[in-house]
């Protein structure tokens, strides 16, 4: 570390101050206590100016220090001179400089990493719409250009009309997905029932549930408010509640627990299905992702990616344990 | 982009029979912004390993970079410059000063490098860890939870390079070690901090974007 000389020039001054006063107290000879006080006079004046010229060295070092670390980052290149270890200000400078270098460019990166993300949405797109759209063409055809009893008709229209459905439901979690993924998607938060919000989870597979005479068996009181999303984190639920459900086999349960905890509000969503390997954790929660068990059940691989990407942007998250042949359990922890 | 670079890491304890080889030839790239968890067994180098990237050991081979910096090279009064500049821990226990409150707690750290708090980054930082309210309020007053919470704003508040956190849940319950766990999760996210976190609870190690698994001082998976 570099020692400052310029520092101890106060109490030189300080010290020939003193001296000259000593020696006014020893009664010397007018001439040489003028004398000596010339001398001294003009020395002080010499270390001044010495001073000032090196504060002025001092300053214009660290300026061009300071230029040369942005000219670096003007440059995309490493600085030369920034030594991080260093108990000086101008590393203190330096380090701060690079910081917000590193936050204009994390900034850049992430709206190339964006551009990346769009071009593999639509990629993605335009692979899952291919299936339904060649089934609704192919069907059209025969039935145009077909004369068919009106029981294969009706057959035909109905597996149509499904198609439809499929790609209206992809249509959908697919602009979701790409609303999501380009953060062009506006969060509502507000002080809101989460029961009202389970409810209305609830209610968008109870249909399916009662096809299967499945019980959702919920645990939650009507008292609790939280700060949330009630539409998306309604969506997330309903997401996960639509997995426990097609996963559970006809006439089970599926459980959905509320606790309140010190700093969230964890939601249990358990089924008793055919469980998640553990190898395959954080592989449930990618896009398209399907593990090879449940390649046999409906559905795309969206739901519990979208369910995780709706929970982390109200600064949430998403854990899993499950156990193969007995049944998972999806936790929602929301920030209380 | 790679904030830590660890090139066949070292540490062996004691010599001759009973010599023990607590990290044995590691090489790993930490992604900068992003979390790392590191897991294992008891006995298996996690605490040996995070020690060395932190800099507080040694070791007996192989070199630590950290945001282009050889650890290695760096006399002791450089490297505790620099771990104090770049470097955030948060340990089990959250060895907070009893006599200094909340927010002295938090500061701690600008204090000794002499630099001046961020106030906008201090009120966002409190704010998010929900401690705005027990700032003057001294860490015997807090509960586990709060005080590990004062704990993550005080690696945080100089933005250091990378935060490195072991097991900071290990002497909390479930309950607490989940919410503890999440916020650590979502300060970084919310401030792209780097951070690499030893833990042995599987349900925890979920939360990070990679996972390194550790067995006798080597990387298995």
């Amino acid at each position: 570390m570099k020692q400052d000389h310029t520092a101890c020039l106060p109490h030189l001054l300080a010290l020939a101050a003193l001296l000259l006063i000593l020696l006014g107290l020893l009664e010397l000879p007018a001439a040489l206590l003028h004398s000596v006080a010339v001398g001294l006079g003009l020395a002080v004046l010499l270390l001044t100016l010495l001073w000032k010229r090196h504060q002025k060295q001092r300053e214009f070092d660290f300026a061009n220090s300071v230029c040369e670390t942005l000219d670096a980052l003007i440059n995309d290149r490493e600085p030369e001179n920034y030594r991080p270890y260093e108990d000086s200000q101008l590393s203190k400078v330096q380090g701060k400089l690079l910081q917000y270098h590193d936050r204009t460019q994390s900034g850049q990166r992430q709206s190339e990493e964006t551009k990346q993300t769009i071009q593999e949405l639509v990629s993605d797109i335009s692979h899952q719409v291919k299936t339904p759209i060649a089934n609704i063409r192919i069907f059209t055809d025969i039935l145009r250009q077909h004369e068919l009893p009106e029981e294969k008709r009706t057959e035909f229209l109905s597996t149509l009309s499904a198609q439809v459905s499929k790609l209206d439901f992809l249509m959908q979690s697919l602009m979701k997905m790409s609303r999501l993924e380009t953060g062009t998607f506006v969060l509502h938060m507000e002080n809101a029932s989460l029961y009202d919000t389970i409810a209305q989870a609830v209610s968008s597979i109870a249909a399916m549930a009662d096809r299967k005479q499945i019980q959702i068996d919920i645990n939650c009181s009507s008292q609790e408010t939280i700060r949330h999303d009630p539409k998306w984190t309604a969506e997330a639920l309903g997401n996960l509640l639509d997995n426990a459900v097609k996963y559970t086999p006809e006439g089970g349960t599926v459980y959905v627990s509320v606790r309140p905890w010190q700093f969230y509000i964890r939601i249990d969503i358990t089924d008793t299905g055919i469980g998640i390997p553990t190898e395959h954790y954080n592989d449930v929660f990618k896009r398209f992702y399907r593990t090879p068990s449940s390649a046999a059940a409906e559905g795309v691989g969206l739901g519990l990616y979208l369910a995780q990407g709706l929970i982390t942007r109200q600064k949430g998250y998403i854990t899993l344990a499950s156990e193969v042949g007995r049944g998972s359990t999806f936790s929602v922890f929301l920030l209380r | 982009m790679d904030i830590v670079t660890v090139q066949n890491l070292k540490k062996y304890f004691g010599s001759g029979p009973r010599q023990v080889r607590a990290v044995d030839g590691i090489s790993l790239s930490i992604e900068k912004g992003k979390l790392t968890a590191v897991i294992g067994a008891s006995g298996s180098g996690k605490t040996t390993l995070l020690n060395l990237i932190g800099g507080l050991y040694k070791p007996t081979e192989g070199t630590v970079i950290i945001d282009g910096v050889n650890l290695g090279r760096l006399q002791e009064e450089e490297l505790t410059i620099f771990r104090r500049r770049k470097i955030g821990f948060v340990f089990q226990y959250c060895n907070l000063v009893p006599e200094l409150t909340v927010r002295e707690n938090i500061l701690f750290p600008l204090a000794l490098d002499g630099s001046r708090p961020d106030m906008i980054f201090f009120e966002k930082l409190t704010g998010l860890l929900g401690l705005q309210e027990k700032l003057d309020d001294f860490p015997y007053m807090l509960s586990g939870g709060g005080q590990q919470c004062t704990a993550i704003a005080r690696a945080l508040i100089a933005r250091p390079a990378i935060i490195l956190a072991d097991e900071p849940t290990g002497s909390f319950d479930a309950k607490t070690s989940q919410n503890v766990a999440g916020l650590l999760k979502m300060t970084t996210d919310t401030f792209h901090q780097t951070l690499i976190m030893i833990t042995h609870n599987l349900e925890l190690a979920q939360l990070a974007d990679y996972v390194v698994r550790l067995q006798d001082g080597r990387i298995v998976q």
